[in-house]
């Protein structure tokens, strides 16, 4: 559907319109936008994603860059060697790609050191060098593009960065390649940087260009589709369709559906938030990363989530499924751009057992 | 960076902030212009606001696909609100027809294109699309994304009405001989 939109590039056609008086107002609600969709893409944290809802970010989840790091299934190890030693870890096992590029820019040198691609997401890990004070948590505003994935496809994303000396920081962003169909074996990767934010002073962004070319090949994986994995608990239906697994993680696709009885009970529903806990047969708990979701909220959305490499022994999973209902508060997000959400209801489902019989075949 | 005349297409295509806020005070007047001539008639200022952060939006995450200077780029942005609103315009026709939406939808959360692509006669008119002549898609994407009337789009084209008609008939007729079915009416 791009192409319309170079046809009309190519078009050149006259609207023969005049302008019309537009209002501050006007403007700024649809700057505003702007804002509320970048936070969507950056700072939603340890929830749910909604492609479109953009309110959703003003749902607030304080959590901490470290907090957060250690629950990256990949890259939790990574992040506590960072916090305990101060050193960037260069051996990230053989399931990443050594990259090792460097762009300089702005007195601000960024170098990507590895790169996994699992078939699901992309994790990119980059370290930070500058003389000039980027504050505890700077934020690089890249894009990321992957050739073989088509550009309307949906793909949200975690980013953190750590503080590791005085002058040099280690990040990872993680980009989740959500809808359409994965590309298999090997991708051309160009991640663009092309802001750098201070968190301490945002005002005053740092513009320069800290752009990346590589290639990845993809981990072997294997995925299993499921089928008749459903519960439904006081009018919520949760669904379990899917599981890819590589060695080092384990991506589950999953839905939720709401009943139309739920959807009378909150007439004033603004969004429903969807978390899922993941414990194995022997009693295990794994970390779950919440990649996001798509879809209606009011009616049922799609989700997938992350979780590391099970335990060998462990012959089935159980994915508990927490739906919080939020309606629009009446008080304004610290920020002031849009409304605290209010908490309606949770609902905790039944855990829905998926066997992991055949999983090491 | 302050974003100025000279480098505000570069910078929107690179996806820079500040050429987006530079974008929305130079254009939202063009553009509302636009959305107004389609959409007024609704006497709705929200469906009007939606529309314009439809244009900006859909500007924004295609800006990549823009080629051309700053005229270009006001053609551009107001041949994209003429298409939002043209859509618009026909959900909002849609929402007085008496059919009502129950089945549950777990695809991607559809943007305006998309859901005008699932509309049968849309897909009708992608399909063809993509096995036309430039001049041929021109004038379908004319006809069916940005409502115009034949007239217009015979004197945007330099073609004649008649050429317009009998190249719109070709085109139907060649989806009823492909076995598609429906109509551009």
């Amino acid at each position: 559907m791009k192409e319309i939109y170079k046809r009309f590039s190519e078009m050149k056609m006259d609207p023969g319109v005049d302008r019309v008086p537009v209002t501050e107002a006007e403007k700024d609600a649809v700057k505003g936008l702007r804002l509320k969709k970048r936070r969507t893409h950056h700072m939603l944290r340890n929830s749910f994603v909604a492609a479109a809802v953009l309110s959703l970010s003003v749902v607030t989840f304080g959590a901490s860059f470290p907090a957060l790091a250690a629950q990256l299934p990949i890259v939790g190890t990574v992040f506590a060697l960072f916090q305990e030693g101060g050193q960037v870890v260069e051996d990230f096992g053989e399931s990443s790609t050594a990259i090792g590029m460097t762009s300089e820019d702005q007195d601000v040198k960024v170098t990507v050191t590895d790169a996994v691609y699992d078939g699901e997401s992309v994790a990119i890990y980059f370290t930070m060098e500058s003389e000039r004070d980027l504050g505890e948590n700077p934020i690089l505003d890249a894009f990321l593009t992957i050739d073989e994935y088509g550009d309307r496809n949906y793909m949200p994303g975690h980013y953190m960065i750590e503080k590791v000396s005085d002058h040099k920081y280690a990040g990872v962003e993680m980009v989740y390649l959500m809808t359409g169909s994965k590309p298999e074996g090997a991708i051309h990767v160009k991640w663009e940087g092309s802001e750098l934010k201070v968190v301490e002073d945002l005002a005053n962004p740092i513009e320069g260009d800290w752009t990346f070319a590589f290639d990845l090949e993809a981990l072997e994986a294997k995925t299993v589709e499921l089928a008749d994995l459903t519960v439904t608990d006081q009018g919520m239906t949760v669904d379990v369709s899917k599981m890819t697994t590589t060695p080092v993680s384990n991506t589950i696709y999953l839905s939720n559906t709401v009943a139309a009885e739920l959807r009378e009970k909150w007439d004033d529903l603004e969004t429903i938030s969807m978390n899922f806990s993941v414990k194995d047969n022997l009693g295990h708990e794994y970390d779950v990363l919440q990649n996001g979701g798509y879809g209606d909220q009011s009616l049922g959305m799609s989700w997938r989530i992350t979780a590391p490499a099970f335990d060998p022994e462990a012959t089935s999973i159980f994915i508990t499924p927490v739906a919080s209902a939020y309606k629009q508060g009446k008080a304004l997000s610290k920020d002031g751009m849009a409304r605290e959400m209010e908490l309606i209801e949770e609902i905790t489902l039944q855990p829905i057992e998926v066997p992991l019989v055949g999983r090491t075949e | 960076m302050k974003i100025t005349n000279r480098n505000f297409i570069k910078r929107f295509k690179k996806g820079n902030e500040a050429a987006f806020e530079y974008a929305v005070d130079e254009y939202i007047g063009s553009v509302k212009a636009v959305v107004y001539r389609t959409l007024g008639s609704y006497h709705d200022p929200a469906l009007i606001q939606e529309c314009i952060n439809d244009t900006f939006l859909g500007a924004w995450d295609n800006a990549s696909q823009f080629d051309g200077d700053l005229e270009d780029f006001r053609r551009w942005i107001c041949t994209i609100a003429k298409f939002k609103a043209v859509d618009k315009q026909r959900k909002q026709m849609r929402l007085h027809e008496p059919s009502a939406i129950t089945d549950v939808h777990l695809e991607p959360e559809q943007s305006a294109e998309m859901a005008a692509l699932s509309q049968e006669s849309t897909r009708e008119a992608l399909l063809l699309l993509s096995t036309l002549t430039e001049l041929d898609r021109d004038i379908f994407i004319m006809k069916y994304f940005l409502d115009m009337k034949n007239e217009e789009i015979a004197g945007e084209l330099g073609l004649t009405k008649a050429a317009v008609d009998n190249r719109l008939y070709r085109g139907k007729k060649k989806i009823q001989q492909t076995q598609i079915g429906g109509s551009f009416a």
